[in-house]
C-alpha cells in the first residue's frame, strides 16, 4: 500500500515520538516505581549472607582468642610458679615460701582466670576491622581430665544487617525462664515436666522427691555439676555456683541456707554434729530423702544429702554420675559435691556402695543425720 | 518514479532508520544496566562463603594439631616448608587435584610455591586474623589461584 505524504509524515513524526518522548517517559516511569525500594532484587539476602559470613569470623576471632588466651595463660603460669601472694619473688620467678610463712599458689584456678580475662580482653580489642567491645565473661576453669575454659555471659554483640554491619554489645535481661516454668515462664517446651519451677525430662532427675524435706533434695538437684571448689568457701546459689565453686561443706551448707535460713556450720566430718541436725543415726534403713551424713578422710572428712534409691548413670569422673533414676529398689544415692586440688570435680550423684567404706566405698561413714525441720 | 514519490519514499526510509537506531540504542541501555547489576550479584555471591571456607581449614585437624596451630608453629620457627607439605596434601584432598596456592602473613609472602594455572579468577581469597599475640592480630592470607597446570 502507497502512502501519500500526510501519511508518510505521520508515521515519521510517531516514530519521532515513540524513541525520543514515549520510551524515555516509560524508562523514566518504570525506574521511578524501582527506586521506591530501598534494595533491588536478592540485594537483602546477600547482605544477610555477608553479615552471617562477617559474625562467623568475628565469633572465630574471639574463640582463637580465649584458646590462646588460656594457652598464654597457663604456660606463664606454670613458668613463673604461680602469682606472688606475699613471699615476694626472686628473679622473676614467685616465692612459695620464706623464712616465716609459706604462700603456696592455692589459687591457680582464680588467678589463670583473672589473666585469661585480661588477655582476652587486650586481643578483642585489638581485632582490626571492628570494634568489638569484650562482654562480661563469667568463666569457669575446668583441670578435670582435660584442661579446658568455660566463658558465659548473658551479653550479646550484637551486628547490624547492613552493608557496614556496625557491631554493638547489648546487655540483654536475663533470660529468667530458660529451663524454668510456673508463673509467668508458663509450660516447659518439648514435653518435658514441670517439676519445682524447672523442666525435667519425664522420669529423670527433678521429679519431686518423697518426704518432708524432698524441697530440699529438689533444691540440691539444681547444684548438678556446679564446680567443686577445695579452698574457698562461699555460699552460693545455684545459679552462681560456677565461681568459685562448692567445698562439700558449703555445698550442703548453701542447700540448707536457701531452703531453710538455717544452715548447719563445720567441715564435712563435723557437719552432722551441727546443732541444726537434731536426730543422728546409722543404719541406711533410716534415710530420709534430705538426711545428711558426715564421713571421714583426711582432715575435714567429707559430706552430702541423700537424693533416694535408685541407679546412677553416666560417670564422668571417679565416682561421679551425672543422672539419678528412682527406683525403691535401687541403691541409696547421695549427692555431694567432690573434687580434690587438681580435678576440679563438681556437683554428682554416687551411691553408698561407691562412697562409704562400710559398703566397699571410700570414705569412713560417721553418722547420718536429719535437720531439724525434716524431723 | 515521480518527484513526489520519491519524496514519499525518502520519509519512510528515515523513519525506519530512526527506529531501528533508536530501539536498538533503548535495548543497549536496558541490558547494560541488567547485566552490571547481575555481575554485581554474581560476584557478591561468589565470594560470600570464602572466609567460611577458610575458617573450616584453619579449625581442621591434621593428626593431632589443628592447622591454625600448625602455621604458628612453622611460622614462628621460620620453617615454612613443614607448613607447606601439609597444607599441600590437605588442599589436594579437600580439591581433588593439585592447586596453586600462596600464603601471605602480615602482608608478607611466607609461602608462595612456583607454580602454574589457566585459571583467571581465584578459586579462594580470604583474609582471617588471628590472635596469636597479645598485640596486633597476625593476618593470614590464603590464595588459592586455582589448578595445577
Amino acid at each position: 500500500m502507497r502512502l501519500d505524504k500526510k501519511g508518510s509524515m505521520f508515521i515519521f513524526i510517531a516514530t519521532i515520538l515513540l524513541i525520543f518522548v514515549i520510551l524515555p517517559i516509560a524508562y523514566v516511569a518504570s525506574n521511578a516505581k524501582v527506586l521506591q525500594f530501598d534494595q533491588k532484587l536478592g540485594e537483602k539476602p546477600a547482605t544477610l549472607l555477608k553479615t552471617y559470613e562477617k559474625g562467623e569470623v568475628i565469633l572465630y576471632y574471639i574463640d582463637e582468642s580465649a584458646r590462646h588466651s588460656l594457652i598464654n595463660s597457663l604456660y606463664e603460669l606454670a613458668y613463673s610458679g604461680g602469682r606472688a601472694t606475699g613471699c615476694g619473688s626472686y628473679e622473676g620467678y614467685t616465692m612459695w615460701n620464706s623464712p616465716d610463712r609459706n604462700c603456696y599458689p592455692v589459687f591457680i584456678h582464680t588467678l589463670a582466670i583473672a589473666d585469661v580475662k585480661n588477655r582476652l580482653q587486650q586481643r578483642i580489642t585489638a581485632f582490626p576491622q571492628e570494634n568489638i567491645q569484650m562482654p562480661d565473661y563469667d568463666m569457669v576453669l575446668s583441670t578435670g581430665g582435660r584442661t579446658e575454659l568455660i566463658g558465659k555471659t548473658d551479653q550479646k554483640i550484637r551486628m547490624e544487617i547492613s552493608a557496614g554491619s556496625r557491631l554493638g554489645l547489648d546487655t540483654v535481661d536475663k533470660d529468667e525462664c530458660a529451663g524454668r516454668c510456673g508463673g509467668p515462664c508458663g509450660d516447659c517446651p518439648d514435653g518435658k515436666d514441670c517439676v519445682s519451677g524447672r523442666c525435667v525430662d519425664p522420669g529423670q532427675p527433678g521429679q519431686p522427691s518423697e518426704g518432708k524435706c524432698g524441697y530440699v533434695v529438689d533444691y540440691a538437684k539444681q547444684y548438678l555439676r556446679c564446680p567443686y571448689s577445695w579452698w574457698i568457701v562461699a555460699i552460693l546459689n545455684p545459679q552462681n555456683c560456677a565461681n568459685p565453686g562448692l567445698t562439700c561443706a558449703t555445698f550442703v551448707q548453701s542447700v540448707f541456707h536457701f531452703t531453710n535460713n538455717e544452715r548447719p556450720r563445720g567441715n564435712g566430718n563435723a557437719l552432722c554434729s551441727h546443732s541444726v541436725f537434731t536426730y543422728r543415726f546409722k543404719e541406711l534403713s533410716e534415710l530420709r530423702p534430705g538426711d545428711v551424713f558426715s564421713g571421714s578422710w583426711g582432715l575435714y572428712g567429707h559430706t552430702g544429702m541423700y537424693v533416694g534409691r535408685g541407679y546412677v548413670q553416666d560417670k564422668y569422673w571417679w565416682s561421679c554420675h551425672l543422672k539419678y533414676v528412682p527406683d525403691p529398689k535401687g541403691d541409696y544415692v547421695f549427692i555431694h559435691s567432690v573434687g580434690n586440688a587438681v580435678n576440679s570435680g563438681g556437683v554428682c550423684y554416687t551411691t553408698h556402695k561407691e562412697m562409704f567404706k562400710e559398703y566397699g566405698g571410700f570414705y569412713g561413714l560417721i553418722d547420718f543425720c536429719r535437720h531439724k525441720n525434716c524431723v | 518514479m515521480n518527484k513526489k514519490s520519491q519524496v514519499v519514499t525518502m520519509y519512510d526510509i528515515a523513519a525506519w532508520f530512526i527506529l531501528f537506531v533508536g530501539v536498538t540504542i533503548w535495548i543497549l541501555i536496558l541490558r547494560f544496566e541488567s547485566v552490571d547489576y547481575s555481575l554485581h550479584m554474581r560476584n557478591d555471591i561468589q565470594a560470600l562463603d570464602k572466609d567460611e571456607v577458610f575458617i573450616s581449614m584453619l579449625r581442621t585437624k591434621i593428626g593431632e594439631d589443628h592447622v591454625s596451630d600448625l602455621l604458628l608453629s612453622s611460622y614462628t620457627r621460620e620453617k615454612p616448608e613443614e607448613f607447606r607439605d601439609k597444607l599441600d596434601n590437605y588442599l589436594k584432598s579437600a580439591y581433588g587435584a593439585e592447586v596453586c596456592w600462596r600464603l601471605i602473613i602480615n602482608k608478607k609472602p611466607f609461602i608462595n610455591p612456583v607454580c602454574r594455572t589457566d585459571s583467571k579468577r581465584n578459586l579462594l581469597d580470604s583474609t582471617i586474623y588471628m590472635p596469636y599475640e597479645e598485640g596486633a592480630p597476625y593476618s593470614i592470607n590464603l590464595v588459592i589461584a586455582g589448578y595445577k597446570k
